[in-house]
Parts: structure tokens; C-alpha cells; sequence
């Protein structure tokens, strides 16, 4: 008997050691046959994006002295029609701060909002200081009619009214690309009065973006690793910003901004501390305007990143 | 046995050739962006589960309220006018009501006539009609200004009761009478004392101009007394609603709390 078991560790060892010489052998064998890697094709995800609505569900009054008739949600609604119908991997989502700014959110406390953002597909949301208007306890009560997830990392709201409401990252796959997605908020102190945030504890933007950005790139292994942000795009001052979070990251691929009201004609590419590019965009506020960022993929290894090409946008989006 | 083996073994190097090609990741080879704005020509979207004419109806049922009539048609003023006088008057007013510590109570009133997006017309006043004078969600805070922080908003003050014809013309103040004489702030009373520069005088102005907003910047580090977390757009409305209620209507007047002797 005992002869018999050490006769199979042996065995097993030899084959194990056969298996892991086959394996070593076959990884650089398998990868030169170029046929069977479907590394060619090229896979595109289109991403949409607003922030600051500020529950403007209607255009701008018409005799509004910056944007007469303009923008609103139902405009912006269209839009992402339009272009759901001529792409095939489109997903939406909001910076922030979609409370506050018309008598709708009086009225009905964000639910409408809520409602209608559900309607128009929106895959998740961050929230920004103005979500914070009515308590924690006025953004829960109204919750239930968003039918996305609004992501939080850095807000930890455990023991308060919001504890598990929110998530600390979400994983989106589209047509095989794995999108990890993370929200970074603003400090609340000296901005939202301290009976609206109550024991919210807030985290460190950089040390926050840092950990579910790693955990989302390596352990995750994301393709894409999307920051929602309503930290602001840029700032005079040392204050943290999406430009300064892109500068200092390492696997933030791209960064979507609020809470400065930032009108971007298109995304701006930023180096990041290991010299990669980041996509950092905004859009405007009020829901005056739409982000839109495509992103093609492949299974290469060189990566040939250029947004001077204009060739994509031009074509598309000449007709709206 | 062996047969089996061998099976095994076969299963294994097609769970690996799975793995090699699943585990490549994707790269980033290209993205491209532009920002559409929603102009006009962009069609309006009905959404078919919500009926937003609903909710619009419920809306303007609720801005139609009337809630009172006004005797005269108010307006931003320099350097001082009619419903600058008239907010800061009731907001001085309302407040002091509200607070229930005495260290809280301000001394005077401030704001700005930029924040004022729309006269108040003679003849029944809406709720809407507040939205319209008021859209922002500014709140009411209350500051501690030491000597020095005062005398500059002093001279704030000064400064803009001589612009004309701009929108940074005139400050509204309530609780403050000034004579400027030349260029010079000749009397100065607050809250019914002569102004003296070694006091401390707490003002009752909004999160807006607290955080610097309108060219306040000395007040940006005045330390915070009070936040009343009252909208002064529904402080407006609560006040002028009350009153309307007991058939009082909207009245103000210059009252020459600031003088300008040339």
C-alpha cells in the first residue's frame, strides 16, 4: 500500500511536470499563430455622458439670457436615441448633481429625474454635492425610481441612512470588453451644510481613485476603467481635480467629470504619471449638452491612441 | 485507465488554449470624441411611461398661487432701490424672528443686486414670480466680521453706490444707514450705533456671497455664526405669503440709508 501511494506522487508529479513543460511551450507557440487569435478585430464602445443637470428635464426658457430654449433632458434623450440606433455598444452615464435647479425638484424631490433618467437607459450615476440637498434621507426616499446603480467610492456612509444603497464600483461587459467603473465625489465640508451629509465620512479622493482603479485593472482585469467624477475639471488652486487626478494616476483610462459646469468641445488627453493618456471630458451642465467618447479596441499590444484623428466624429456626427 | 488519461489530458489543453485566448485583454488602440451640444433643431423626446404633462400642470398650478398683491413695481436700485430695500428689510426681519440664540442675532443685512434676476411688478405676486426674482438656491448664513473686515465691505459698499447703469450698481442693506460725503463715508450707523471699528458685527447675507461671490472676497474668511439652511427664495415666499394672509400688501420705499452728499 504505501509502495502503491508513493508510485502515484510520483507518477503525478511527472505528469504535472509534462503538463507545465506543454504549457510553456504552447504559450508562445499558440500566440504565433496569428489565425486562431482573434486579435484583428477591433472593438469600439461608445460612451455617453452628461453631468450638473441640475434637473433640467425642460430646455432653457425661452428668454433665458445664456441658453434660450436650449438643452433639457428630452433633447438629450433624442440624442442618445440617435446614436444607439447607429452604434452597437453604447453606454450612458452621469457625473452628478442631477438634483437641484428647476421647480421639478421641488416639486417632486428628484424622483421625476430619477425616473426619466431610468427611461433613457443610463447604466450609472455619482453623486454630486447638490444630490445631498435634501438629507440623505430626501436622496434615499426618492432612490427607488433609478433603476441604475450610483456609484460611490469615496463617501462611506456606513451607519447612515444611505449605508449599502450605494456601490463602490460596478463591472459593465460589452461585446467582450470588460468595463470596471468607480465614482469619485467632492469634500462635502463648507459645501453641503454638515445636517445634510450627517456622518458621511469622506475618503481621499487620490488614495480612493487609486485603490478600486488598481483593484479594477489587475485583479478585475478591466479593459477599460472609467472614473465618474464630480471632483471639478480644473482649479487655480491645489485643490484636486479631474486634470490633477489624470496626472498623478496609473489606470484610470478615463475620467468623467462634473461639478465646474465645464463646456469641452471634445475629451482632453492628459499624460498620466506613467506617461499613458487619459481621457478626461465634461459637459457643460444643465443637460445643455451631451459627451461623447468612442474608444476602439483590439487584442494588439501597441497602442496607437490619437484624438487628432477626427475621422470617426467628422463622419458621425456632421448629421446632428 | 490510460485512455482515460490521455482524455484528461486533452481537456486540459483545450481549457488552456481557452484561457490564452480569453486572458488576452483588450487595448485601447484608438478613441475619439466630440461633445454635441442639444440645440433647437433637436427634437424634444416624449417619454412614453411618464405623462410630463402632469407633472408640468401640478408645477404650474403650484407657481400660479397668488400669495399676495404689490402696491408699487420694485426694482434693483443705486444706491439704493426698491427691492433691495424690500428683500434685505424682510429677510433682517424674518430671521431675527427664527433665531432663538441671542449670539446669533444679526446686526444687518447684505446682498446683491446681481442675484436679483427680475423686478417685482405692481398687482398680484406668484409664487413664480419669487422663482423668477430668486432661481438660485442661495441660503442665508450668518458671518462675524471683525473691524477691519467691515470697514472693507464699508467701502465695498461705498464703491458701488457710485456705479450707474450696471448690474454691479448699488448693494442692498437693511440695518445700515451711511452719508458719504466726497469720497469719503462721512456717518456710518449700524443697527442703530455709530459704526466703531473695534466691534464685532454679525451679518446676515447668503452662502453665495460668504464664499467671495460678487466681488466679496473679504468675506470668504469670516468665521460662520449661523447657517439658517433657509433658502432666501423661500424665506421670500413664507414672508410675503404671511403677511399676505393677513391682508397686508407689498409695500417699500427709499428711505435714504444711503446718502450721497457730493
Amino acid at each position: 500500500m504505501q509502495n502503491l501511494m508513493e508510485e502515484f506522487k510520483l507518477t503525478n508529479r511527472r505528469a504535472f511536470t509534462k503538463k507545465i513543460l506543454f504549457a510553456g511551450l504552447s504559450i508562445p507557440l499558440l500566440s504565433s499563430f496569428r489565425f486562431l487569435d482573434s486579435s484583428e478585430k477591433i472593438k469600439k464602445i461608445t460612451l455617453l455622458h452628461t453631468n450638473d443637470i441640475h434637473s433640467h428635464i425642460d430646455s432653457f426658457p425661452k428668454n433665458h439670457s445664456k441658453h434660450p430654449g436650449l438643452g433639457g433632458m428630452r433633447r438629450i434623450a433624442s440624442l442618445v436615441n440617435k446614436i444607439k440606433s447607429e452604434e452597437k455598444n453604447v453606454i450612458l452615464l452621469d457625473a452628478g448633481d442631477i438634483f437641484q435647479g428647476t421647480p421639478y425638484f421641488n416639486k417632486f424631490k428628484g424622483s421625476l429625474e430619477f425616473k426619466i433618467m431610468s427611461q433613457m437607459g443610463y447604466s450609472a450615476s455619482t453623486m454630486g454635492n447638490h444630490d445631498f440637498d435634501n438629507g440623505l434621507i430626501g436622496f434615499k426616499n426618492v432612490l427607488h425610481h433609478a433603476n441604475f446603480p450610483f456609484i460611490c467610492s469615496n463617501y462611506d456612509f456606513s451607519g447612515t441612512e444611505l449605508d449599502g444603497k450605494t456601490k463602490k464600483f460596478i463591472i459593465k461587459e460589452m461585446d467582450g470588453i470588460k468595463i470596471g467603473i468607480f465614482g469619485i465625489g467632492i469634500q462635502l465640508d463648507g459645501l453641503v451644510s454638515k445636517s445634510c451629509y450627517k456622518e458621511t465620512v469622506y475618503l481621499d479622493p487620490i488614495l480612493t481613485s487609486k485603490k478600486w482603479s488598481d483593484k479594477l485593472k489587475f485583479e478585475y482585469q478591466c479593459d477599460l476603467v472609467i472614473c465618474l467624477s464630480h471632483l471639478g475639471h480644473n482649479y487655480n488652486t491645489s485643490k484636486i481635480s479631474d486634470i490633477k487626478l489624470a496626472k498623478i494616476s496609473k489606470n484610470i483610462d478615463v475620467i468623467i467629470g462634473g461639478h465646474t459646469h465645464t463646456f469641452l468641445e471634445k475629451a482632453k488627453i492628459i499624460k498620466n504619471s506613467e506617461n499613458k493618456d487619459v481621457i478626461v471630458n465634461q459637459a457643460g451642465w444643465g443637460a445643455l449638452a451631451l459627451g461623447r467618447i468612442d474608444i476602439q479596441f483590439s487584442k494588439k499590444k501597441k497602442l496607437i491612441k490619437d484624438l487628432s484623428q477626427n475621422n470617426i466624429s467628422k463622419k458621425n456626427y456632421a448629421k446632428i | 485507465m490510460r485512455a482515460v488519461f490521455k482524455y484528461k489530458n486533452s481537456g486540459y489543453y483545450v481549457i488552456l488554449f481557452i484561457l490564452l485566448i480569453s486572458c488576452k485583454g483588450y487595448n485601447i488602440v484608438i478613441s475619439d470624441s466630440l461633445n454635441i451640444k442639444a440645440k433647437n433643431s433637436i427634437e424634444e423626446y416624449n417619454f412614453n411611461e411618464i405623462n410630463l404633462s402632469n407633472y408640468r400642470d401640478s408645477i404650474s398650478f403650484e407657481m400660479n398661487k397668488i400669495i399676495n398683491y404689490s402696491d408699487v413695481n420694485m426694482n434693483v436700485g443705486c444706491p439704493e432701490g426698491l427691492l433691495g430695500n424690500f428683500i434685505t428689510d424682510l429677510s433682517l426681519l424674518y430671521i431675527k424672528k427664527q433665531i432663538k440664540n441671542i449670539a446669533h442675532i444679526p446686526d444687518f443685512c447684505v446682498l446683491n443686486n446681481g442675484g436679483f434676476r427680475n423686478s417685482l411688478n405692481k398687482g398680484p405676486v406668484k409664487i413664480g414670480d419669487i422663482y423668477e426674482i430668486m432661481p438660485f438656491d442661495n441660503y442665508l448664513v450668518i458671518l462675524e466680521l471683525d473691524g477691519n473686515k467691515m470697514e472693507k465691505l464699508l467701502e465695498y459698499v461705498k464703491e458701488r453706490s457710485f456705479y450707474n447703469s450696471s448690474r454691479k450698481s448699488g448693494v442692498p442693506l437693511s440695518g445700515i444707514r451711511m452719508k458719504i460725503s466726497g469720497d469719503k463715508i462721512s456717518r456710518c450707523f449700524i443697527n442703530v450705533k455709530e459704526f466703531n471699528s473695534n466691534n464685532k458685527y454679525k451679518i446676515l447675507t447668503t452662502n453665495y456671497l460668504a464664499n467671495g461671490g460678487d466681488g466679496m472676497n473679504f468675506l470668504k474668511d469670516c468665521p460662520l455664526i449661523w447657517n439658517t439652511q433657509l433658502l432666501l427664495r423661500d424665506v421670500m415666499i413664507d414672508y410675503i405669503r404671511k403677511i399676505g394672509d393677513n391682508n397686508i400688501n407689498l409695500n417699500a420705499e427709499l428711505d435714504g440709508r444711503i446718502q450721497i452728499n457730493q
